[in-house]
């Protein structure tokens, strides 16, 4: 199943020519994410959103993946979709023991990241607004 | 108006291919222009103890290999190394990202590419090379940031930069 | 040196002596005092921007008269300083600076200052919220709005926005988040563009406090993963042209229904760039309006060469796409700007020499250099 996907992923990839190599979702975080969210998801949380945080409580409700799928950071990393998605559910699954690793699907996540957010931050407090005691930290 | 050699490595990159397709009289002609108003001193490699066989090269000169994507003065020329700041200056925790190839082991590497900070430039070693270097509106691919200015402990002037190694591309 | 002294003393103290006879001595230099620029400027004078890398926290700018090469005058514009703003009438000029409270370290500030045009002084300031980016200078790092009303400032600490100045009340009136998008590049009086890293364009429309009256998200203008386009576009009207690091063209257009994407075209042939001649350098483009022609500086290397200095300038009728003339340089050149007359000079200067060279962009001579200007000149301007 595993290897037939990163047949089939390396095919796609051969084929549209965009990201890279299909790397390892760790490799994608370290070179897409890391330098602003810090290797643990955790930077400067006086300027950077704590993602070991925020992440974890966004990934659990569809608002909050949409959100997730959408923030500008995601939706425009230079990612193929397949890529991205496999990122989003590995950074899910590292962040939060026993996470769904499916929790992020491929079509709904090439859906979403074509309307990236243009006002991040109202839409962050539609999301947050009920559903994150911690809504003014960032 | 006398300068160091702080661009050099630009300026002479810029210099070899513009004489490899121009004549040697207007080369010269170039090269005299480009000599009005700036004391050139070559960027020798300092004699220095080379690296480690599996990490090779000079980390003081501009074409150690971590440098592929490097924009600014070299912390391994100011007192501090290719991973470690200066003393008393603060490590930008904030940064880019860019892979480069070890040429001793053919392997890709994660850079991280960490500003030092806290002091006035150190203004030796400039070295400026863009392998995987994007425009400004991809901030995470971009070595023309002042990685200083995204952090409250370095938000504070720009003094060096560093290419640490964060793992190998997987 | 002594042995001559003693030799020739004799006679100079005669020379001299017969001198005196002559003519009236000089008069005393009257009240100490300071020369002032005339009120009316000149459409060849430049400014040359310098964020003088080795010393960071002390920004220059030097104005040089074109026609006589003459250095008239400087603005000494504090830390990460990008360039001086020109609105087209009144006495003043703008400079969004930074300073530290011990000069290097201690308390950060943000201002816009306002410097008289005449005699060069600071004449007041703005103070704005201290995280305006820091970054090798752009012209876009900063602008007016058309109408020179508002100033925009774009911050990058690392999250993305716009610092708002109102220059008539001499105010910073708000903030516009920009997240995921950098730099700013005006379309009117009321409205500018930022670019988002997925080659999208996210355009804002203001109302008349300053305040976001619309905000829109287009789809992709150019191709960020592959051949992305350097952030150093150039406006004539209504049309930015960005150059990729390949040296394709892409037009983007503000029209009434939003922003579009205008007809992609090339710098080079396909031998040209198989030849690998491709534009590079901090201010690479140029456009003189009333001529409709874009100026691009050109060099020869690979692909991560896009901020490498050229030593040819080619020249484009943006009627037609197709190239006219080509400039030789007498040295190398990073940044160029035309003036916007009628027999207008073009400027060119190397980040890393301190010449200015001065030439005649229609018949593609070089007319004359200022020699010692900076330390590392990054951008030039111009009045609008």
């Amino acid at each position: 199943m595993r290897a037939a996907g990163a047949i089939g992923l390396a095919l796609w990839l051969l084929a549209v020519c965009t990201s890279a190599a299909g790397l390892a979702p760790q490799s994608n975080y370290q070179l897409h994410c890391m330098g602003c969210h810090g290797a643990a998801g955790k930077s400067d949380p006086t300027r950077v959103p704590t993602i070991s945080k925020a992440f974890v409580v966004f990934a659990e409700t569809p608002e909050g993946r949409d959100f997730l799928e959408r923030v500008p950071g995601v939706a425009s990393a230079p990612l193929n979709d397949e890529d991205l998605t496999a990122l989003l559910n590995w950074l899910f699954a590292s962040l939060k023991q026993g996470a769904d690793k499916a929790a992020f699907a491929v079509a709904e996540v090439a859906r979403a990241r074509r309307h990236p957010l243009a006002d991040v931050a109202a839409a962050r407090e539609r999301v947050e607004a009920g559903r994150w005691p911690e809504a003014s930290s960032p | 108006m006398k300068k160091s050699a702080w661009m050099d490595f630009l300026a002479e990159k810029a210099l070899r291919r513009f004489a490899s397709r121009t004549s040697r009289r207007s080369f010269l002609a170039g090269l005299g222009t480009l000599l009005v108003g700036s004391a050139v001193i070559p960027l020798l490699p300092v004699a220095r103890a080379a690296g480690r066989s599996n990490d090779p090269g000079d980390p003081s000169t501009c074409e150690y290999w971590r440098y592929c994507g490097i924009d600014g003065f070299l912390c391994s020329c100011c007192g501090g190394s290719q991973s470690a700041c200066p003393p008393g200056t603060s490590m930008s925790t904030i940064t880019w990202i860019g892979t480069c190839k070890n040429p001793a082991d053919g392997r890709d590497y994660i850079i991280s590419y960490n500003d030092c900070c806290g002091k006035s430039s150190c203004g030796r070693c400039f070295c400026n090379r863009n392998e995987g270097d994007s425009p400004l509106y991809q901030p995470g691919k971009s070595n023309d940031y002042n990685w200083c200015s995204g952090n409250s402990e370095a938000n504070i002037p720009y003094h060096c930069s560093t290419g640490r190694i964060v793992s190998v591309v997987g | 040196m002594r042995a001559s002294g003693r030799l020739f003393g004799p006679a100079l103290l005669l020379l001299s002596l017969m001198a005196q006879g002559a003519e009236p001595p000089l008069p005393p230099d009257g009240p100490i005092g300071s020369k002032s620029l005339p009120s009316a400027w000149n459409r060849h004078w430049v400014w040359v921007n310098d964020f003088v890398f080795p010393h960071m926290t002390d920004g220059m700018a030097y104005l040089i008269d074109g026609d006589s090469g003459e250095y008239l005058g400087t603005l000494s514009t504090g830390a990460s300083f990008v360039r001086v703003l020109l609105p087209a009438s009144g006495d003043l000029m703008y400079s969004p600076e930074t300073y530290f409270s011990r000069g290097t370290r201690g308390t950060r500030t943000d201002v816009v200052t306002l410097y008289d045009r005449k005699n060069l002084k600071a004449a007041g300031e703005i103070i704005i919220p201290p995280k305006r980016a820091s970054n090798l200078p752009m012209m876009s790092d900063e602008a007016l709005t058309d109408d020179d009303r508002f100033l925009l400032i774009y911050n990058f600490n690392p999250a993305q926005s716009v610092s708002v100045v109102d220059t008539r009340k001499k105010a910073f009136v708000g903030e516009i988040e920009t997240a995921g998008c950098a730099l700013i590049y005006p379309t009117g009086a009321r409205s500018f563009f930022s670019l988002c890293g997925d080659g999208a364009a996210l355009a804002i429309d203001l109302d008349d406090s300053g305040a976001v009256a619309k905000r829109t998200r287009t789809d992709p203008l150019f191709e960020a993963g592959s051949d992305p386009v350097s952030e150093k576009g150039v406006r004539v009207k209504d049309t930015w042209y960005f150059a990729s690091f390949n040296g394709d063209v892409y037009p983007i257009v503000k029209t009434a229904s939003g922003l579009s994407r205008g007809t992609k075209w090339a710098l080079t042939t396909a031998a040209e760039r198989k030849q690998g001649w491709r534009p590079g350098g901090m201010q690479h483009l140029a456009v003189h309006e009333g001529r409709h022609e874009l100026y691009s500086i050109m060099h020869q290397g690979p692909l991560s060469t896009h901020k490498d200095p050229g030593s040819v300038v080619w020249v484009y009728d943006l009627n037609s796409n197709i190239r006219v003339r080509t400039i030789p340089l007498k040295s190398l050149s990073s940044s160029i700007l035309l003036s916007k007359d009628d027999q207008p000079l073009l400027f060119s200067i190397f980040i890393d020499s301190s010449t200015l060279d001065i030439y005649d962009p229609l018949k593609g001579t070089h007319l004359r250099s200022v020699e010692h200007v900076g330390t590392t000149p990054a951008l030039l301007v111009n009045e609008p």
